[in-house]
């Protein structure tokens, strides 16, 4: 019987995170045990990680990590949090009410940094109908609103932020963690689904204002289950924009994902066979928007396999 | 006169009707993006040595402008690097003999 972080109380969690082993959640393909004697940090991973399943303090763990406060001084006058990864601390200090947003950018570190048995691209990547649509971009595309929306109407979250691609199989391997909007896209996403319960809004960070959503129970029901490729699609958020999708070429989309990957270089001639056959078994497409519920729509009309050349 | 061969260890991958293919380097662990014409070419000389004469003949057959007087297959790359597509790089045909 597995445990899930919702049955233990928030006491029992901030006990848990504030001593040794710390708190071991599993999160699709990793396990993390998390440290953290800071009650906000505490709150925010109870909120949001409630459904992920708990590891026995026997088993193995990927990444031990820590939010805690530098010592010295500051640890008085305008508090710093600090993230620590056995027991090494890579980045600089960040404000004090940063600790959830830290450990949230901490663990995708250690994710695109130590995990070279996937090839993995910087996008989200949604499932439907078996098939999974990968969403390639840089930060500022207009990605992460997308994949938000498109997750409450009949997507399946593998992940908002890292694409993990399985290099035996070529499936996409899901990883879904808490869901990051920045700016706007808060607002946006909170008309859109006026039932969400986001965290803390955690403002002036080095991303602006942010702030993070559960992953819906279906993700994680699911999160052991990986999707074979379907559609690549290279999003861009354009105010005023006509919603307008558009075939790209494979060979370009290709150059794409090897651009929005962090570990390609390492793989070698067998990444870019890998990118070769992800885009070989996709179609793939350019996609402008600035309304959300056309996109919607759009991708709903495109997993049945109608949408191509669409502008609405 | 000179003929050349596609460095050693490329890989060339391209779509049936698609103007343009994807090609890595081993070497330099590099990926580019060609041209139709300049993926018909590295796919002939990845099998045989070729002269620029057959490279110029791929080319204008592809209708592709390549000044055919050039002995510089380097700098015909270069060309289509700069003018038409601009992202060939030079470099991935080598001068064999």
């Amino acid at each position: 019987m597995t445990l899930r972080l919702s049955e233990l109380s928030l006491s029992q969690t901030r006990a848990r995170l504030s001593s040794a082993p710390g708190l071991r959640l599993r999160m699709g393909p990793f396990v993390a045990a998390v440290q953290t004697p800071l009650p906000d940090v505490a709150s925010s991973i109870h909120l949001l990680y409630s459904g992920y399943p708990l590891v026995e303090e026997d088993g193995f763990v990927d990444f031990s990590v820590s939010i805690r406060r530098p010592a010295g001084l500051r640890r008085y006058w305008n508090p710093q949090v600090t993230f620590g990864l056995d027991g090494q601390e890579p980045f600089n200090p960040l404000p004090g009410d940063q600790g959830f947003p830290l450990l949230e950018w901490g663990l995708n570190w250690c994710v695109y940094g130590m995990c070279n048995q996937y090839l993995i691209l910087h996008g989200a990547v949604l499932e439907r109908n078996g098939r999974a649509l990968i969403l390639p971009a840089p930060s500022g595309s207009g990605k992460s609103t997308l994949c938000a929306a498109l997750l409450f109407h009949g997507w399946r979250l593998l992940s908002d932020e890292l694409t993990l691609i399985c290099p035996k199989t070529g499936e996409l391997v899901p990883n879904p963690r808490p869901v990051s909007l920045k700016n706007a896209s808060i607002e946006v996403i909170s008309r859109l689904e006026p039932g969400i319960r986001f965290g803390s809004r955690i403002e002036e960070t080095t991303k602006g204002t942010v702030a993070h959503f559960a992953a819906p129970a279906s993700a994680l029901a699911l999160a052991h289950q990986p999707a074979l490729p379907g559609w690549v699609v290279l999003p861009k958020y354009r105010a005023g924009s006509s919603t307008l999708l558009q075939p790209i070429e494979k060979a370009r989309s290709l150059m794409h994902l090897a651009e929005n990957a962090f570990n390609y270089d390492i793989f070698g001639r067998e990444g870019f066979e890998m990118l070769a056959d992800l885009v070989d078994r996709s179609d793939c497409f350019t996609f402008e928007y600035s309304n959300l519920t056309e996109a919607i729509d759009l991708f709903s009309r495109l997993a049945d396999g109608a949408a191509a050349g669409v502008a609405t | 006169m000179s003929r050349f061969s596609t460095s050693p260890g490329l890989a060339i991958r391209s779509w049936p009707g698609e103007s343009t293919a994807a090609v890595f380097v081993d070497d330099t662990v590099s990926t580019h993006l060609v041209n139709e014409a300049a993926a018909a070419l590295l796919e002939l000389a990845a099998v045989q040595t070729v002269t620029i004469e057959e490279v110029s003949a791929s080319l204008f057959a592809a209708g592709q402008p390549v000044d055919s007087s050039s002995t510089d297959i380097g700098g015909d790359l270069q060309l289509i690097d700069e003018t038409i597509i601009g992202l060939v790089a030079a470099g991935l045909l080598r001068r064999v003999e």
